[in-house]
């Protein structure tokens, strides 16, 4: 141990096994120590120790920088020391410094990438599987969609007995035909188009509509101001049409009216109606058509104290009766009626007249409206 | 009191009249013979106004009339029958 070199030794000898090194096994033979040159000549013939201080310097003293694990030592760990499970351990930089991937202790990987992340499955038969253990697997790309060039298929149920048992998610191409496809049923001579319903006008065939339950009535509504209202009604047994939404009006006025000579004289002021469909105006006694059409209109008057020959007039809805009364009478009554041709928002009314040369009353007036083409 | 329109009107015994409204009574309308003058218009509209002012005060007092009891009026019942209303039969 005195030799000159002593001093030189480096330390890594004394760290040398002495197994490692070509001494006597029973100690009974003369020691005889290497010198540096021989130490390191047999340290690195058999790779014990290439001097490597960093990860850097093994690698770049190796020649082929790989680890190849075994059997026995396992795998290659890396384990969380007393940094905490959100830090990186492991991390890929670029040659810029900025990070491109890194995974941390708790599982989180992160790939930062300008350019597309692909993983390729070289060998047949297998598969890239994303698995989780509670909680949905997300693809949401922030600007984009997601793009399958494949079939993408789910689970799902039986929607019908024409199943074909596919669990293919259709496209938005498939939907559209499909829904055409039953937006356009076979309809014999019957077209629909858009909103209507039209009866091929080259068919020698009646355009027929059958209701074979006479049970059943065949109803056509309407949506009037948000209510879904029956406009007509074929009663299935009878055949029998209601039109409950057609206007009819009943009104009474049961209050004398005096009625000054030669003044035509509007009915007003009537005490009490039906009023189907809002039309007619009581204090006014006026009725205002809400659509065109033929309107069958009725008046009812009685005058009191008719002067004998005489004539007493009523205008309903522009339509002129003449009442001529040869004797004197307490009271007689007026009914007149006509079919008036009006337009939307026509109006009519019941107007008297009476040619007496004196005032007289007319009382229980009655104005019917039925709308009936 | 103005004059809101002059209609045409023709009645069995005031042939080719005139259909007065005036303003404030355009439920009620005055006829005149078509042939009336401007002046006598005038004349017999002031006049028409009266009677017709005291026509809308009587109906405006006018409270209603039972529909059955006008029904059940007798005034045309023979004077022999309307006397004995009140008699013990």
């Amino acid at each position: 141990m005195g030799g000159k070199n002593s001093g030189r030794r480096p330390n890594f000898v004394n760290k040398l096994s002495p197994k490692a090194l070509p001494l006597g096994t029973n100690q009974t033979e003369p020691l005889i120590l290497p010198n540096y040159s021989g130490v390191k000549k047999f340290a690195d013939e058999r790779g014990l120790f290439q001097g490597a201080q960093t990860l850097q310097e093994a690698y770049e003293n190796s020649t082929t920088p790989e680890i190849t694990t075994d059997s026995t030592r396992g795998a290659l760990t890396l384990k969380r020391g007393s940094a905490a499970d959100s830090n990186n351990m492991f991390e890929i930089l670029r040659g810029d410094g900025t990070s491109a991937f890194s995974l941390t202790a708790a599982g989180y990987m992160e790939m930062l990438t300008s350019s597309n992340i692909t993983f390729t499955i070289a060998e047949n038969s297998s598969n890239i599987e994303f698995e989780t253990d509670d909680g949905d697997l997300k693809f949401i790309p922030a600007n984009g969609t997601v793009i399958v060039s494949g079939d993408v298929t789910v689970t799902d149920e039986a929607y019908g007995a024409g199943w074909n048992g596919s669990l293919e998610v259709p496209t938005k191409n498939a939907v559209y035909d499909k829904i055409e496809t039953i937006a356009a049923p076979d309809l014999g001579n019957w077209t629909f188009t858009d909103s209507e319903l039209s009866h091929d006008a080259t068919v020698a065939a009646d355009a027929v509509i059958v209701n074979d339950d006479q049970d059943k009535d065949i109803l056509i509504k309407v949506n009037d101001g948000g209510v879904e209202t029956t406009a007509i009604q074929v009663h299935g047994d009878k055949g029998v049409i209601s039109m409950p939404a057609q206007c009819y009006v009943k009104a009474t006025r049961s209050t004398d009216l005096t009625i000054s000579h030669n003044t035509s004289t509007t009915v007003t002021a009537y005490d009490s109606e039906t009023d189907d469909g809002g039309n007619f105006n009581t204090t006014t006694g006026v009725f205002t058509a809400p659509e065109a059409g033929k309107y069958l209109v009725i008046s009812e008057v009685r005058w009191l104290n008719l002067t004998a020959n005489k004539r007493y007039y009523t205008t309903c809805g522009g339509a002129r009766s003449e009442f001529y009364m040869p004797t004197t009478t307490s009271f007689s009554t007026i009914r007149s009626s006509a079919v008036l041709e009006m337009s939307a928002s026509g109006t009519a009314s019941v107007v008297v007249t009476q040619l007496t040369g004196v005032s007289r009353d007319v009382t229980n007036v009655i104005f019917w409206i039925i709308k009936i083409a | 009191m103005k004059i809101l329109k002059i209609k045409k009107e023709s009645f069995e015994g005031v042939n080719d009249s005139l259909e007065i409204t005036l303003e404030g009574y355009e439920n009620t309308k005055p006829i005149f013979p078509k042939d009336i003058t401007a002046e006598e218009l005038k004349t017999k509209l002031a006049e028409w106004k009266i009677k017709q002012d005291e026509v809308n005060n009587i109906n405006a007092d006018r409270t209603p009339r039972d529909p059955e009891t006008t029904e059940q009026d007798n005034d045309e019942l023979p004077e022999q029958l309307k006397s004995l209303e009140g008699t013990e039969v």
